[in-house]
């Protein structure tokens, strides 16, 4: 172990908490498929007791399907899990419980309406028969909220009145009363805020020092580096790479999480900066603060015709520009100008009125109406267009659907039948379609190939292209930095609600945003 | 939310509101009517609140364990009319018959927790289902008042310590363990966790099944109890007994300041809002508001009772 490495294995005699030393929960050959496709093959996964285990990869690279199975709200089709040598199944969360295995989600797993002493030992109460002993439960709250330091909180407090880092501990502390011996932190960091962060690696500390092991999952290389003692990460289904955190530098783990140069197959793209600008009104965003990022301002512009890519962790603030722009959270500051054009964002219906339409990241829910036909949901949008007194015009309908439909190139057996029986990829098309109809200046997408399969993205991706080119601005949000990178021309990099970078044309490249994103700069 | 309006909506909540509004009215109703306040009007509306908060009890449980229940009024008809036809006046017949109906509201609770519970089947639906079923047995069992209930149980309701029936005294003793039962029970306080989110108690350890059949059980039983004292009140029992008693139930979980989402309320909030209810048509009386009219009122006082609390984010009705 180098000498610069901040380890917090430091502390322990290295004889005692060594890898020598036979791991506390062991996977080995782990595979688990969803639909036929591979979500997880031959995993192994060794975690020792005091140690913090660092579990890295990208989305889609398995490692929620890895920790929903050590944790027993997922079986494998195929592998062992060991706990102290023993192996054992889990076939429910409870199962894991009782093994000592503890995941802590990021959306929490705590009643907001019950107290906090409630919500540690719910499904465990003390107390003999039908009875609980609440004194009893109280007390034990209250030492178990001590041995983690967090002595502000009050066991009879109602839960939801506490902040959401305050919830946290409590969920962690909720760990602790399950006897938890392997706890698994799901990106703790993405709801917490600096000082909140250091109360959390305090309590990792308190918690690796009594032996427990901790399963960390974050995006923060800097994170991994300051807590991680040992590194695992993953990409495609597969373990690609595990070492002692002191071997490694932010640079391999980038490495590792990319693994392939080549991408997909780059699509064409459609370079504003090398064809004659089109006609039409730049969008000019300046000195905008998103709602909740804190003190830094964003500025950007956005040509006509072009597409530009926000990346960047959750939490980074990329959803949030999105939210401002669609009307539906107002910036704390700033202006955002569309031509000569002063744009007043208040509302949803606002931002379409001023040429901003959003296709959003839930389809199915926000998106579409699932029980209704294709062509009642293309012309959602446009109803005033295709009706006179309120009377639909069939024929203006047909034709409007017919066109966009095809423009879309949805496939589809008639235009009546419901949106809920196409493809994820047809539902995509249909959204797109709807929007379209609106003639928008500015197309806003959040996660546009999310669930969406392969021939549908190329051809999502060839029609974002066509309505760029035809001159509206379009702006991509995506936590898949692949997408973004087949979808746009230039991509900001945000973090922490600022821009750390702007990449284009070479620079544009998956380990550059995931460097940029990833990685504190100073 | 600012502070004054997270106290006011916390007084909701907490149960406090609705007692607030009860004292309001009480003052307002003696101060206005000379008859509110008399020898025969207090043990009257004591009384007449004792089905209300019985059933109103156990929908509370059902509700906070994130159920409903609509087939508590037709278990209070059926167990009225059998009671009264086969205990016709016999005290050892008619404690026949309450076993009996205690047996039935036990299955009814059952069968209902095994709709939900086994075959998914949502409660709004199950119980309406159920609800249909009881309707459709008591009118194959009488389509008129039967029977009787004996005289001693029907002086129960009617002798009084002070101007507290006795039947009252009973259901203040009833109310006062259901009070220690929520605070020292394991089941309660897992069916605020069922009832919060099933997710979150599955993995938690706790099983919601076995704590919704409970809270549906428990709910019938409440329903059998209430049709007891509602038939021994009227002393004779008719296919008309309990009509629509679910509705204002459920009424008075709501304005009692419960979710009718579940997990969420307090037993003394849901009391308070039976008791509210009991007033608010006692009062109408009063002042001579015709029987057809009533109706209008009641709502307009709920809905301004409840909006008086509304925050800005909206009620957690």
């Amino acid at each position: 172990m180098s000498s610069l490495s901040h380890s917090t294995s430091a502390d322990f005699p290295a004889s005692a908490k060594g890898r020598g030393e036979a791991p506390l929960l062991r996977m080995r050959g782990i595979h688990k498929s969803f639909a036929g496709i591979p979500a997880l093959i031959d995993v192994d996964l060794d975690l020792h007791a005091g140690k913090v285990h660092a579990l890295l990869g990208q989305n889609g690279a398995g490692k929620s399907t890895l920790i929903s199975i050590m944790s027993g709200v997922l079986q494998p089709d195929s592998g062992v899990i060991e706990v102290d040598g023993h192996e054992v199944s889990f076939s429910s969360p409870n199962d894991a419980l009782r093994g000592g295995v503890v995941a802590v989600y990021q959306e929490l797993s705590l009643l907001p309406a019950m107290t906090v002493a409630e919500n540690l030992f719910l499904g465990i109460e003390p107390g003999a028969g039908p009875f609980v002993d609440r004194a009893a439960m109280n007390r034990r709250a209250r030492e178990v909220l001590d041995q983690l330091g967090a002595s502000e909180i009050e066991p009879t407090t109602v839960l939801g009145e506490l902040s959401i880092a305050s919830q946290q501990l409590v969920e962690i502390a909720k760990a602790l009363t399950r006897h938890a011996r392997v706890v698994i932190l799901d990106e703790p960091s993405a709801v917490l805020g600096n000082d909140e962060l250091a109360l959390l690696y305090a309590m990792i500390k308190k918690l690796t020092d009594s032996g427990i092991s901790i399963v960390y999952i974050t995006h923060r290389l800097d994170e991994v580096m300051e807590i991680a003692d040992e590194v695992t990460v993953m990409r495609d289904g597969r373990k690609v790479l595990e070492e002692s955190r002191a071997e490694l530098s932010q640079q391999d783990m980038i490495q590792a999480m990319v693994g392939r140069e080549v991408l997909l197959d780059a699509p064409p793209k459609w370079q504003v900066g090398t064809s004659t600008p089109l006609d039409g009104p730049q969008l000019e965003v300046t000195g905008v603060r998103l709602p909740g990022m804190g003190e830094d301002t964003l500025d950007f512009t956005l040509q006509p015709g072009e597409i530009l890519g926000v990346a960047g962790l959750t939490g980074s603030g990329r959803s949030r520009v999105l939210r401002v722009l669609a009307g539906l959270e107002p910036a704390e500051s700033g202006t955002i100008t569309l031509g000569d054009q002063m744009l007043q964002l208040r509302s949803p219906r606002a931002a379409i009125r001023q040429g901003i339409v959003l296709v959003p990241e839930d389809r199915k829910r926000l998106g579409l109406i699932l029980n209704q036909s294709v062509s009642n949901n293309v012309v959602l949008s446009i109803l005033q267009k295709v009706s006179n007194w309120g009377w639909l015009r069939s024929s203006a309908l047909r034709a409007h659907t017919d066109s966009l439909v095809e423009r879309m190139r949805v496939k589809l057996a008639s235009t009546s039948q419901e949106v809920r029986f196409l493809s994820g990829g047809n539902q995509q098309k249909v959204v797109l379609a709807r929007c379209i109809g609106t003639k928008p200046k500015i197309l806003l997408l959040d996660e546009p190939l999310r669930g969406v399969d392969i021939g549908a993205k190329s051809e999502i991706i060839d029609i974002v292209g066509q309505i760029a080119s035809q001159g509206t601005s379009v702006i991509v949000v995506s936590s898949e930095i692949e997408d973004v990178l087949a979808l746009t021309d230039r991509i900001l990099v945000l973090r922490d609600g600022r821009m750390v970078r702007e990449l284009r044309g070479d620079e544009a490249t998956e380990a550059n945003v995931l460097e940029f994103s990833s990685v504190a700069t100073p | 939310m600012t502070a004054v309006t997270s106290r006011i909506s916390h007084l909701f909540t907490s149960g406090v509101a609705v007692w607030l509004i009860i004292a309001a009215l009480a003052v307002v109703a003696s101060v206005t009517s000379d008859s509110f306040l008399t020898e025969r009007n207090v043990p009257n509306l004591l009384g007449q609140t004792i089905p209300l908060i019985i059933i109103t009890c156990g929908l509370f449980i059902a509700i906070i364990a994130g159920q409903i229940d609509l087939s508590v009024a037709a278990l209070v008809k059926l167990t009225a009319v059998l009671v009264s036809g086969i205990g016709d006046g016999d005290m050892g017949k008619f404690l026949i018959a309450v076993l009996l109906a205690y047996g039935i509201g036990i299955a009814v609770g059952l069968i209902n927790a095994m709709l939900v519970v086994i075959f998914k089947v949502p409660a709004f639906i199950a119980t309406l289902a159920m609800f249909s079923v009881l309707e459709g047995l008591v009118l194959a069992y009488t389509v008129k008042g039967v029977g009787s209930v004996p005289t001693t149980v029907i002086n129960f309701f009617y002798d009084r310590v002070g101007p507290l029936p006795y039947a009252f005294l009973a259901l203040i003793v009833m109310l006062g363990l259901l009070f220690l039962w929520f605070r020292v029970a394991r089941l309660p306080m897992r069916m605020y966790a069922a009832g919060g989110d099933r997710e979150v108690a599955r993995r938690s350890g706790v099983n919601s099944g076995p704590v919704i059949t409970w809270s549906l059980v428990l709910c019938s039983l409440f329903a059998v109890t209430a049709g007891i004292a509602q038939v021994s009140r009227a002393g004779v029992g008719a296919p008309t007994t309990g009509e629509g008693l679910e509705l204002a139930a459920i009424t008075a979980v709501i304005i009692g300041g419960a979710s009718l989402l579940g997990g969420r309320g307090k037993l003394i909030g849901a009391i308070g809002g039976a008791v509210l209810l009991a007033l608010i048509d006692n009062s109408l009386n009063m002042i001579g508001v015709s029987q057809y009219s009533q109706g209008l009122f009641r709502g307009a006082i709920i809905v301004m009772a409840i909006a008086l609390f509304i925050t800005k984010k909206g009620a957690r009705v």
